[in-house]
């Protein structure tokens, strides 16, 4: 008879001394593992409610502007600097890294309407009423002596939004209804685009076709210039007025557009006839959007003083960022790491949020940096599940009341519009033949008016009027 | 198919693929078969030509792609989900791979008596003869304990299967160290103890004592009175769910969450008293064996029981399943042991005692030990067939044996008797290879505090006890009308008004003298009584006609502007 017992010594399977490596016996038998599915999704659980636990985005305000911040841009060459432009004219350089203004001047007489760096990261642009200034940026500079523009150019009427070349020597600016582009050594532009006959809101070069240049106006149109040709090449018009445009700065042959119409919309622009996307959450005016430089998501900044990021191809914002104090949002912009995201508001603060909520922040041993890989493998592997799913999607908004009622109101009103719409058709037609026929119109919007009043007995959302009368503006 | 057909292993491979062969023939559409026909419908692996490689992946098939079955991916139009879902199903089916070769790098063997001769028999081998044979460690595990005076013995072993706790009917128990060999704490108190069994881990173990459940540490110190379970027979600790469950003589079936201290569910079973409990270790069921030879299915969140059986002819007096779940081995008072399918809930073959065994188990691979009387023995391969010679025996003569556990991860077998305990070696009964992330036999301090918490963040919530618990985190394949009719119920029985409590009708002091006379004035009607109720009437009518007045001039202020004119 042979016989064979288990024996096990007990050096085998512990350590020497404290100093040695803890010895690990793996067997993976499905047996003596049992319940490793249910185990998986409890700890997948866990880790989306410890997500929760965490997800504090806020990191600081940066406090100096003395009116609201109305545009701002960040330097491709350097993680630290940062550029807004104020109401009041003024424009301030910060310093990321230690949160503190280190260069300010009023460059401009009203608004600072855009700012650009030049890709050698050595210079900026301002623009403002009817001039272009170009100033040196340099964030350990702290001299308190006002500083004076490089140089200045200027123009017979407002221009509204600057772009830079991405590597040339030339700059894009919008000036009432056409498009221009400067060369640094030329007092006058060099070109000039237009199609249309409303203002130009916003000019943004092509990251990688760099003579394509893209703009958005009041006219309702999304336009693509070619540099090359001279003319403009293609249009396409949208619902209502789009506030922002930000190329895919990955997938370049994308972009999108904030529209006023509460969503934003991707397109490619071989195919400008459609929408690629919509994406959908907003319950105000966009006002402005920026990509990660990732390509994989943009942050915007709306009217109804949130800003929200979404995926490039998700239709819903993955994060809402909001504070009591937070005012309408202007511009926002991601950093140059993509890891934080920088938003300007009307309340003339900046404000620093994480782009992820519940990122930590800081060094992390290699031993947590392992554990949160894990957890974001379960989390993506049980997303669907209606737990998970709930708690993943859960966001707490202070004024979700307030948010509730704008988007009910929007939707009654797309309802009023649209009824009207075929009437107002009608009316568009008479009022060619008889001028009279305005004075219907403006009934109509009278009753439209009243109609919401007495359906909500209260007065009228900002939002909402805004978008009436833009429905009808063109009528009248 | 016969029940033993569906056995896993060498056999199982085989039903295995004749059920992915079933499944396709319900699953894939026809006509798109006979329109592809050269597509492989079950993606198989394909493997290079030598046995041992090919024997490998069919392993791996059949031990880790658990509910990886054939894939209908093929059919979808999405191409990005397509390729997503391949990606996944290559993933998994490599780390399946992956798992079973691993199983070749596991360093340690299974124990075995291996016989040399024709004339051979293993069950002829006494404890006295394998102890001159074994090694000298194994030497150590032969021992026995005379406790004469406060018997029966009763015992469990904590889950790493490194401490034993036994318990005397009189009230004695003693928390002992195997590794050691040593007795940590003993404890006398002075009540019965029906049964006891470790909590989590070897620091805290509960007791059923005459009246209550006491929750203990390892330093005899008594942390709580479990005052929600009465006159308790039995007891049973669901270790992933942080439950412990006892039954009583009432036949009440109370689990209680002893992480947060709450009494999860209470059952009554209604079958009179109770005298076997055990956990099924696959999906955490509780198998109650009843007076009346009925073995039933518990799961917390069910009020009834989930199967119930009639297993014997007799009151049932000892359950025992194996560690994944397949098979149930019980033994009643009519002397019999039967050995159950639990995925068909059949009977597969049983044996006859000439004493009523009183106590079983089956061992981490497989061996069925039975008490009966003062005799133990040892049953190998008895589950999947019928076995017609017991593998060990041994006598503990004059003693009755009355708890039979085999200790986890050794080849040892604990038995509690009238006079003591016994450890008895059973040779290939404990698993070799141990994993240390679940049950580590010697495990640090630091390692058990870690364990804990880690056990604690992976709690699994009661509701979460089914007959199947591969169910969670998997499709559910209901049909779309079953699912939303049930979704509708839901909500129906959500809207449903809940019935107010009936206020309780206060009868006391109601027929007072006082209170009987002022009933009697209550409804007299004389001329007072007119004139007020005239009174009333008008200024009622008043203030109608007031208030209309009122609220016709407030609409026509509150109206806009615009609109004024039309009042």
């Amino acid at each position: 008879m042979k016989i064979k017992t288990l024996s096990r010594c007990e050096e085998t399977f512990t350590r020497e001394c404290k100093g040695d490596v803890v010895k690990v016996f793996r067997n993976l038998d499905p047996a003596l593992h049992p319940f490793d599915k249910a185990r998986e999704y409890t700890r997948a659980l866990q880790a989306t409610k410890l997500d929760k636990l965490f997800a504090k985005p806020f990191i600081g305000a940066l406090d100096g502007h003395a009116d609201g911040v109305f545009c701002s841009a960040l330097s491709k060459r350097n993680l630290v600097q940062f550029l807004t432009g104020a109401c009041d004219g003024e424009v301030r350089v910060w310093d990321l890294n230690v949160r503190k203004c280190v260069w300010r001047a009023y460059a401009h007489a009203g608004f600072v309407r855009g700012l650009s760096v030049a890709p050698g990261g050595g210079t900026f642009f301002s623009c403002g009423d009817k001039t272009v200034k170009q100033w040196t940026l340099c964030v350990a500079d702290d001299s308190r002596q006002e500083p004076a523009a490089l140089n200045t150019w200027l123009h017979s009427e407002t221009l509204t939004s600057i772009d830079h070349h991405w590597r040339n020597a030339h700059f894009a600016t919008a000036a009432d209804t056409r498009v221009l582009v400067w060369d640094h050594a030329r007092s006058n532009p060099v070109q000039s685009f237009s199609w249309g006959c409303d203002a130009i809101s916003c000019v943004r070069y092509n990251p990688a076709e760099r003579s394509l240049l893209a703009s958005t106006g009041s006219d309702r149109a999304v336009t693509l210039f070619d540099t090359r040709e001279g003319a403009a090449m293609r249009k396409a018009v949208l619902v209502m007025r789009s506030n922002a445009l930000a190329w895919n700065p990955q997938e370049p042959l994308n972009f999108t557009v904030a529209s006023e119409d509460h969503n934003l919309y991707t397109f490619d622009l071989r195919k400008l006839d459609q929408a690629k996307l919509i994406h959908k959450d907003h319950v105000g005016a966009v006002m402005d959007l920026a990509f990660s430089p990732t390509g994989q998501e943009f942050v915007t900044g709306s009217y109804d003083r949130t800003v929200r990021i979404f995926g490039h191809r998700e239709g819903r914002s993955r994060e809402v960022y909001h504070t009591k104090r937070m005012q309408r949002v202007f511009c926002v912009n991601f950093s140059g790491d993509g890891r934080f995201v920088l938003t300007g508001s009307d309340d003339t603060n900046l404000r620093i949020w994480k782009a992820e909520a519940s990122q930590q922040l800081g060094v992390k041993v290699p031993r947590a940096e392992k554990k949160l890989e894990y957890e974001e493998a379960l989390k993506k592997r049980y997303q669907h599940m209606p737990e998970v799913r709930r708690i993943a999607k859960h966001r707490h908004r202070a004024n979700d009341a307030k948010l509730k009622i704008a988007g009910s109101m929007q939707e009654k009103i797309a309802k009023i519009v649209n009824l009207c719409q075929s009437a107002n058709r009608r009316l568009w037609r008479r009022f060619h033949r008889c001028p009279r026929a305005a004075t219907h119109v403006v009934y109509s919007l009278i009753f439209v008016k009243h109609y919401i009043e007495l359906e909500r007995g209260m007065s009228l959302h900002y939002i909402a009027l805004e978008h009436i009368f833009f429905k009808f503006v063109p009528i009248c | 198919m016969s029940p033993t057909n569906r056995k896993r292993g060498n056999d199982g491979s085989k039903s295995h693929s004749d059920a992915s062969c079933k499944l396709d023939t319900t699953m894939g559409d026809p006509t798109e078969k006979q329109g592809k026909g050269k597509r492989p419908l079950v993606n198989t692996y394909q493997s290079a030509g030598t046995p041992l490689e090919r024997q490998r992946d069919e392993k791996s098939r059949v031990l880790y792609e658990n509910g990886l079955g054939p894939s209908s991916i093929h059919k979808l139009t999405d191409k990005r989900l397509k390729s997503r879902l391949k990606r996944t199903e290559k993933r998994y089916r490599e780390a399946a791979l992956e798992a079973a070769r691993f199983d070749m790098l596991l360093p340690h063997e299974a124990g075995y008596l291996e016989q040399e001769g024709l004339l051979d028999q293993s069950w002829k081998l006494t404890q006295r003869d394998m102890k001159r044979h074994v090694d000298l460690q194994t030497t150590n595990q032969f021992f026995h304990l005379d406790l004469p005076v406060l018997g029966p013995y009763t015992l469990d072993w904590a889950r790493n299967g490194r401490h034993l706790l036994l318990g005397g009917r009189q009230g004695h128990v003693a928390v002992i160290d195997s590794l050691r060999t040593d007795v940590t704490r003993e404890l006398h108190l002075r009540t019965p103890v029906r049964d006891l069994a470790f909590l989590h881990n070897e620091g805290m173990f509960a007791v059923a004592q005459k009246k209550y459940v006491y929750l203990y540490d390892n330093q005899g110190l008594e942390l709580h009175c479990l005052r929600g379970h009465i006159d308790p027979n039995r007891l049973a600790f669901l270790p992933y769910h942080y439950l412990l469950a006892s039954v009583g003589r009432a036949g009440w079936l109370k689990y209680q969450d002893v992480s947060t201290g709450k009494l999860v569910a209470e059952c009554n079973t209604r079958k009179g008293v109770c005298l076997a409990i055990r956990q099924n270790p696959f999906n955490a069921v509780l198998h109650l064996g009843h007076a009346s030879g009925v073995v039933s299915l518990w799961s917390p969140s069910m009020g009834q029981s989930l199967v119930s059986m009639l297993c014997h002819r007799g009151p049932v007096s000892g359950i025992a399943i194996d560690r994944e779940g397949r098979y149930m081995a019980s033994a009643g008072m009519d002397g019999e042991v039967k050995v159950w399918d639990l995925r068909l809930y059949k009977q597969l073959h049983h044996y006859t005692f000439t004493t009523a065994p009183s106590s079983i188990d089956i061992s981490q691979r497989g061996l069925l030990a039975v008490g009966f009387g003062c005799h133990v023995t040892v049953w190998k391969d008895a589950l999947a067939q019928k076995a017609h010679s017991p593998y060990v025996r041994h006598d503990i003569p004059g003693n009755a044996v009355d708890t039979l556990r085999f200790r986890p991860f050794e080849d040892v077998l604990g038995i509690g008797h009238k006079g003591g305990y016994v450890s008895m070696v059973v040779p290939g009964a404990g698993e070799p290879n141990f994993d240390s992330l679940e049950a580590n036999p010697f495990q640090s301090r630091k390692q058990r505090r870690e364990a804990e918490v880690h056990g604690l963040l992976d709690k699994l919530a009661p509701e979460t006890i089914t007959l199947d618990p591969r169910s969670i985190g998997a499709v559910d394949r209901q049909p779309d009308e079953l699912m939303k009719e049930q979704r509708d119920m839901m909500g129906e029985a959500d809207r449903r008004p809940v019935k107010p409590k009936k206020e309780k009708n206060r009868m006391r002091g109601k027929n007072k003298l006082g209170k009987k006379l002022k009933r009697k004035q209550m409804n007299v009607v004389d001329e007072k009584t007119l004139i007020l109720k005239q009174k009333l009437a008008d200024a009622r009518k008043v203030d109608k006609e007031k208030r209309a007045v009122e609220s016709r001039s407030e609409q026509v202020d509150r109206a806009p502007r615009a609109l004024k004119r039309f009042f």
